[in-house]
């Protein structure tokens, strides 16, 4: 598997620029936005290790004590990560290795998809 | 963050300038009290009313517009005559009583237009036009 | 045959197109440059005031249309649309602001285009709106999930291009008299009506510069897939779509004060501002504001609920477009049927929906700066726009536009309060 690119691996200013990214996989589809990101300290200094999607991280945007609030309601039911091994191209965009069935972030409109929106006439045929 | 702290801080400032305009303007007489306003207000569709039922009968609308219209004239209108006497600035009794007594027949053109040839149009249009002339004079000189 | 010759085949082939695609464009805009907000404001503008408020049209039009064409740059150029754009390079805390406040007053104004389409049918039929209602929210749902981008841009669009039968309705009845003239540079104010003059003139800027045109303009940009090459259509698009759709404002404006003030008509209801078309053309004239307003009203509807969802999903980073199957996009298209439900329920509780409409229009403008600001900082990053950033004399322009918006939002509220909500 081919490393991600040297930007995404760290330093606060790519890590900055990562920040609500839009996620696009491989099959050219929309998943979701950066919401947070995760990084550890090592012995080469900081490094980014997950990208977070979802209602706490974005709730700890807002306020970090929003964030418990979240994780008290929903319980990390809805948080996503996504290793930055996953990452193959970075800017405004970051490009996923994988399709979008590969990930977590996005089921919700996989599950709309075919709970909801399917059982609507005309959802599924050409506008 | 930068960038929120500086929306925060313009909806403050925003805020409080709006208050304090907010308490000039209306220090400074630059309102109208709430019987002037609601006369008008009535006198310009009593007046919509006159022009629109007129203009059915003589070949300027179709009846269908007029019927269209009449149902907003209504909404517009409804209840005012019990709001009335009690809105501020509103004059003595005897002014309001007056009003009320042109209100009563333009209302009933307004909730039962004459949209067919078997009725007197003219008489609502006048009836109409009373009531629109005497709002809008209250109206003007309650100003 | 030699190549030069195929070139010149090719380019006279093309030609045509891309001036159908410029006129299609300026049809486009000029039909979508009026809807429930600027025809409510334009009439009572010029019902209670004469001339007076021509100003705030002219000035609130040449700011949509220095909008309008930046974000129609920045789709073209970044392939980005406004909406996503604001989360990137402001965050998620500071997009929240814009998004809110479109979410609140786009939704009553949602409930405003919905009600003036029904308004409209009942122009035409006699019957009740509030009966009609109910069904024209389900068939502006229907078209919104059945119709392509296309279909939904240009069609009202086209149809709505009758509008130019306002300016037709002045000439009819010879235009405003000259005792009216002095109205347009020294308005007719009495004591008491300066908080109404003034709260109209912010509805009126509300309505003309609403930031969904912003978000409906980029997206659209992107959905059609325009290029570096398409910069030149977007100038003319934004300039004289605009520009004709604010004759057609200006001329409501002018019907309003030569048939209406006379009587001390307030223009209160949508009925009464077709009234001077029926003075001018007959029966048909009322009929064809009728279709005016239906027009301009449903194509509203369709952009004022698209581009809020547009605006969510952007945001969000979901997939997006009215190109798109609605599986495909199923998010998207899940907070577009949730936007004409929660408008639909609105409008049927809230009222007349001329005054929503210029109550929405007057929440707009209290929001302009949420909306505007981060344009500017946009409009100058090279990462986005490369070489196609503002020059300066844009960014002037656009400071003072933001002034203004400024000012705007101050005054609005203030203004809502003490003129009793423009009734």
């Amino acid at each position: 598997m081919p490393a991600p690119p040297k930007d995404a691996q760290g330093g606060p200013q790519a890590m900055r620029d990562m920040m609500d990214s839009l996620l696009m996989t491989r099959d050219d589809i929309r998943i979701g936005r950066v919401a947070d990101i995760e990084a550890v300290w090592d012995a080469d200094g900081l490094r980014l290790t997950h990208l977070l999607c979802g209602p706490q991280a974005l709730a700890g945007r807002l306020h970090p004590q929003l964030r418990h609030l979240a994780r008290w309601l929903l319980r990390d039911r809805f948080e996503r990560r996504i290793s930055v091994e996953e990452i193959v191209a970075i800017g405004p965009t970051l490009r996923l290795r994988g399709v979008a069935t590969d990930y977590k972030v996005g089921a919700s409109e996989r599950w709309l998809a075919e709970r909801v929106i399917r059982h609507i006439p005309g959802a599924a045929s050409e506008r | 963050m930068r960038h929120l702290l500086c929306a925060r801080a313009v909806s403050c400032a925003l805020l409080c300038v709006s208050l304090a305009l907010c308490l000039a303007l209306s220090g400074c007489a630059a309102t109208q009290s709430d019987f002037t306003r609601q006369t008008a207000s009535a006198g310009g569709e009593f007046a919509a009313a006159a022009l629109t039922l007129a203009g059915a009968h003589q070949g300027r609308l179709t009846f269908a517009y007029a019927r269209g219209s009449f149902v907003n004239y209504q909404s517009q209108l409804d209840g005012l005559d019990a709001q009335l006497p009690g809105l501020q600035g509103a004059p003595d009794e005897a002014s309001v009583h007056h009003l009320l007594a042109l209100y009563a027949p333009a209302m009933r053109a307004v909730e039962q237009p004459c949209l067919d040839t078997a009725c007197d149009w003219r008489a609502q249009v006048n009836a109409l036009n009373r009531a629109s002339a005497a709002f809008l004079r209250a109206a003007e000189t309650s100003a | 045959m030699s190549d030069k010759k195929e070139k010149g085949k090719e380019k006279s082939a093309k030609q045509p197109a891309k001036w159908l695609n410029i006129l299609l464009g300026v049809v486009t805009a000029t039909g979508g440059f009026l809807d429930a907000g600027t025809i409510s404001t334009s009439g009572a503008a010029g019902a209670l005031f004469g001339l007076g408020l021509i100003w705030a049209i002219v000035l609130a039009t040449l700011a949509a249309i220095l909008l309008v064409e930046m974000s129609g740059r920045l789709a073209a150029v970044s392939g980005r649309p406004y909406g996503g754009v604001i989360r990137e390079r402001f965050g998620f805390s500071f997009y929240l602001l814009p998004l809110a406040s479109e979410l609140i007053a786009e939704t009553l104004l949602l409930a405003a285009e919905i009600g003036g389409v029904a308004i409209a049918i009942s122009l035409i039929t006699g019957l009740s709106w509030r009966l009609l209602f109910p069904f024209v929210a389900l068939g502006i749902w229907i078209l919104l999930w059945r119709s392509s981008f296309s279909v939904i841009e240009n069609g009202p669009a086209i149809i709505g291009i009758i509008a130019l039968a306002t300016i037709a309705a002045v000439v009819a009845l010879g235009g405003p008299p000259p005792s009216l003239l002095p109205t347009l540079w020294h308005p007719d104010v009495q004591q008491g009506e300066w908080a109404e003059y003034l709260y109209l003139a912010a509805a009126i800027m509300g309505s003309t510069i609403s930031p969904y045109l912003l978000y409906f303009y980029s997206s659209g940009a992107v959905e059609e897939g325009w290029s570096r090459d398409d910069l030149g259509l977007n100038r003319l698009t934004a300039g004289l779509g605009m520009g004709f759709g604010s004759l057609c404002s200006i001329a409501v404006v002018v019907l309003a004060a030569v048939v209406l003030r006379p009587h001390g008509i307030q223009a209160n209801t949508l009925g009464e501002i077709g009234l001077p078309m029926g003075q001018a053309f007959g029966p048909v004239g009322g009929i064809l504001f009728a279709v005016i307003l239906f027009a301009t009203c449903l194509g509203a509807a369709f952009e004022v609920s698209l581009s809020l969802s547009y605006n969510i999903a952007q945001g969000f980073g979901w997939e997006w477009g009215e190109g798109k199957r609605p599986v495909e996009a199923a998010r998207f298209n899940v907070v577009l049927t949730a936007l004409v439900i929660v408008a639909a329920l609105i409008g049927l509780f809230a009222g007349d929906p001329l005054r929503l409409a210029v109550f929405a229009s007057t929440l707009l403008a209290l929001f302009l700066p949420f909306s505007l600001s981060p344009l500017l900082i946009i409009m100058n990053d090279r990462e986005y726009l490369g070489e196609h950033t503002n020059g300066r004399f844009a960014n002037i322009a656009t400071i003072a536009v933001l002034a203004m918006a400024f000012l705007v939002a101050v005054v609005s509220i203030p203004l809502l309060i003490l003129s009793g909500g423009g009734g």
